[in-house]
């Protein structure tokens, strides 16, 4: 069992949460559960980093999308970075890269999210 | 005997108890007495303008509510709302009705009262046939246990439940309700269970390509999430039907699409019945599910769960529930990967619907209008006819925002239901598409959407007649129906600061109507949408063939 850990860090008006383990049905509900929170907090610019992330299933995958939804509604940006080959190869077999704002390092990500308009 | 407790309020009790937060029916006076209870109960009376849309209401109300309830009187009304009742027993909805009947003492001595048919035994003797169970409560001291018998059965086995009060009977003394026992649910064999759990994931194992069939015994039964939890612990892609649609989140990674035989799309159609292993779970082979039975399963590679049994190839086992089977199965597979087993297309996202200038309106331009204007605070309920035709088509991302009436397909029942709809789920806005000749039948309902306050988007699709009828056979006379106004009902039916009413006829014009539903969230919202030369969509069109075919074999 490879518990997904999260790391929370500000920068620059963003949030910033690096995921680390595997997105499966369990990590995916603690990622939920972390952008929910933040969400809850008012904190609408959001960057998930899974540079941390080995595998993703699609009940992970399904939880971003969950999530970006979340973000949309209430006019926030969510931007995911750091695809490992596994997670970006499933990602675009998936079809889903269309419906996510993906970077590839952290630091662009940051940049994007504060870029881009609530 | 309690002083306290009547029979009335013991009914009210037990349907408060399982849930029931809001009555629907229509009053007459062999039970006013028990309104009278009602009115002074948590639960809520809802007065329909005719029972049939009572019961249509209550269906909506039941189909996420988990059961509804209407409250008719005696032979009219009994009588008026079976045909919703039996559409809730082919469905497998619970809907319980309550028929406020002659006084017991009356139908002792035979006599002639208003509202009776022929014999006072008639309505019963109907009811049994299209309910889980049926009582007549003409004894105050045996009402409390066949209330508790009938509500169980009801609810167990997912089926309308009837029960016939004399106004007499209504203000009599009874017991006061004790626990209620909820049904025995039916169990599984354990022993059978076990056996068939193992084999069944052998065959996930060893199988290349499987797939999950997701039926609407899922849908019926509330297994949604446990369905979902499979899929994602197993990884198996899944396809639903268009009674089941929405059963699990339709933007989900492993969602292949709608199944309906040869009316599928090809890469749906291909992966569904080219898999190694299809399991299929609660699913309902109905003409409309299969596009008029054109499936192509081999029956070798095909574990069919559901009704109680499951079917690998040509053997049974027996005595095994779904919500038992999908629980054993999920830890006794091995996962596979998402990269190994996902659907064979990859998600195509809606659509940007940009109305171009003085276009007029199509078919097509208006479902893609719809589709790109759905959200996740609607839920779509389709009519039969073109509606329902060009459904698989919407994008429903997420479970519970979709409602048909698939297997049944009594025209008339959207609207009603959407005002049962928007009481079970008040933070939603009920969508409802339907023809103009199936909203003839049940129109009167928008005036108890205004009533209650019901903000409900209502998009007529305004094809002239029985569009439907006009495709599956050859056209006639019969299919003509009266042109109304209809976008000038809403304000003929009541308060005009609640409702918005508009005809479109143009792109430009719908795009700008659905902004406004989109944007009006505490308005009724009712759109005609008129469509030249008796346009249909490609869905129907299709419907329409294969039925001429059919006829001609």
């Amino acid at each position: 069992m490879n518990e997904v850990k999260i790391e929370h860090r500000n920068e620059r008006g963003v949030s910033v949460g690096r995921i680390a383990g595997r997105l499966d049905m369990q990590g995916a509900a603690v990622m939920e559960t972390y952008a929910q929170q933040r969400l809850s907090a008012g904190e609408l610019r959001l960057v998930l980093d899974l540079a941390g992330v080995d595998y993703i299933s699609s009940a992970g995958l399904r939880s971003l999308l969950v999530v970006a939804k979340k973000v949309q509604v209430l006019n926030g940006c969510l931007v995911v970075c750091g695809l490992m080959p596994m997670v970006l190869n499933v990602i675009n077999i998936s079809g889903f890269q269309q419906l996510l704002k993906i970077c590839v390092t952290a630091e662009e990500a940051v940049a994007a999210a504060a870029s881009l308009p609530e | 005997m309690n002083e306290n407790y009547t029979v009335s309020r013991y009914l009210i009790s037990r349907l408060h108890h399982i849930g029931i937060k809001h009555l629907f029916g229509v009053p007459g006076d062999y039970n006013l007495d028990f309104l009278d209870e009602v009115l002074a109960s948590p639960i809520r009376w809802v007065g329909n303008c005719n029972e049939l849309n009572a019961g249509y209401a209550a269906d909506g109300y039941a189909r996420l509510n988990g059961v509804g309830a209407a409250v008719v009187t005696y032979g009219v009304g009994g009588l008026s709302i079976l045909n919703a009742v039996a559409g809730a027993f082919a469905e497998h909805v619970p809907v319980i009705i309550i028929n406020g009947a002659p006084p017991a003492r009356r139908r002792e001595s035979g006599a002639m009262v208003h509202h009776l048919v022929s014999n006072y035994y008639l309505q019963l003797d109907i009811y049994r046939k299209i309910t889980a169970d049926a009582a007549l409560l003409a004894d105050p001291k045996t009402a409390p246990d066949e209330i508790d018998r009938v509500i169980r059965n009801c609810l167990a086995l997912k089926l309308p439940g009837y029960l016939e009060l004399p106004a007499d009977i209504t203000r009599a003394p009874c017991r006061a309700p004790g626990e209620f026992l909820p049904a025995a649910s039916l169990t599984s064999n354990q022993e059978s269970l076990t056996e068939c759990v193992a084999e069944v994931a052998e065959m996930l194992n060893k199988a290349k390509n499987p797939v999950i069939l997701a039926g609407v015994e899922l849908l019926r039964f509330g297994l949604g999430k446990e369905t979902l939890s499979l899929v994602e612990t197993i990884e198996v892609p899944f396809a639903t039907m268009l009674s089941s649609k929405s059963v699990l989140p339709e933007l989900h990674p492993q969602f292949v699409g709608i199944y309906q035989g040869g009316w599928s799309k090809e890469l749906v159609r291909r992966q569904v019945e080219d898999s190694d292993c299809l399991l299929s779970l609660g699913a309902w082979m109905t003409d409309l599910d299969t596009g008029l039975f054109s499936i192509n399963l081999d029956a070798r590679r095909m574990i069919s769960v559901g009704n109680g049994q499951v079917r690998i190839g040509s053997h049974f086992y027996h005595e095994i529930q779904l919500r038992d089977f999908i629980r054993e199965l999920a830890p006794a597979v091995q996962p596979r990967s998402y990269q190994a087993s996902h659907p064979a297309g990859a998600y195509h996202p809606k659509q940007h619907f940009v109305p171009v200038p003085g276009c007029g309106l199509t078919a097509l331009r208006l479902y893609e209008c719809l589709n790109y204007h759905l959200d996740d605070q609607m839920i779509l309920i389709a009519e039969p006819g073109d509606a329902f035709c060009a459904a698989p088509e919407f994008n429903i991302e997420e479970a519970e925002n979709f409602i048909v009436q698939a297997y049944y397909c009594s025209i008339g029942f959207c609207t009603p239901a959407a005002l049962g709809i928007a009481l079970a789920r008040p933070g939603k806005r009920p969508f409802v598409l339907s023809g103009d000749g199936a909203f003839q039948m049940t129109a009167q309902e928008v005036s108890t959407l205004i009533r209650e306050r019901c903000p409900a988007v209502i998009v007529i699709i305004n094809n002239d007649g029985y569009l439907i009828e006009r495709k599956l056979h050859q056209d006639g006379a019969y299919n003509d129906i009266q042109m109304w106004h209809y976008a000038k009902l809403p304000a003929v039916f009541g308060d005009e600061s609640f409702v918005i009413g508009l005809r479109v006829t143009t792109e430009e014009e719908l795009e700008q109507a659905m902004r406004t539903a989109v944007s009006t969230k505490d308005k009724l919202v009712f759109i005609e949408a008129s469509l030249p030369n008796r346009d249909c969509s490609a869905g129907l069109d299709r419907v329409g063939q294969a039925f001429r075919q059919a006829q001609k074999k």
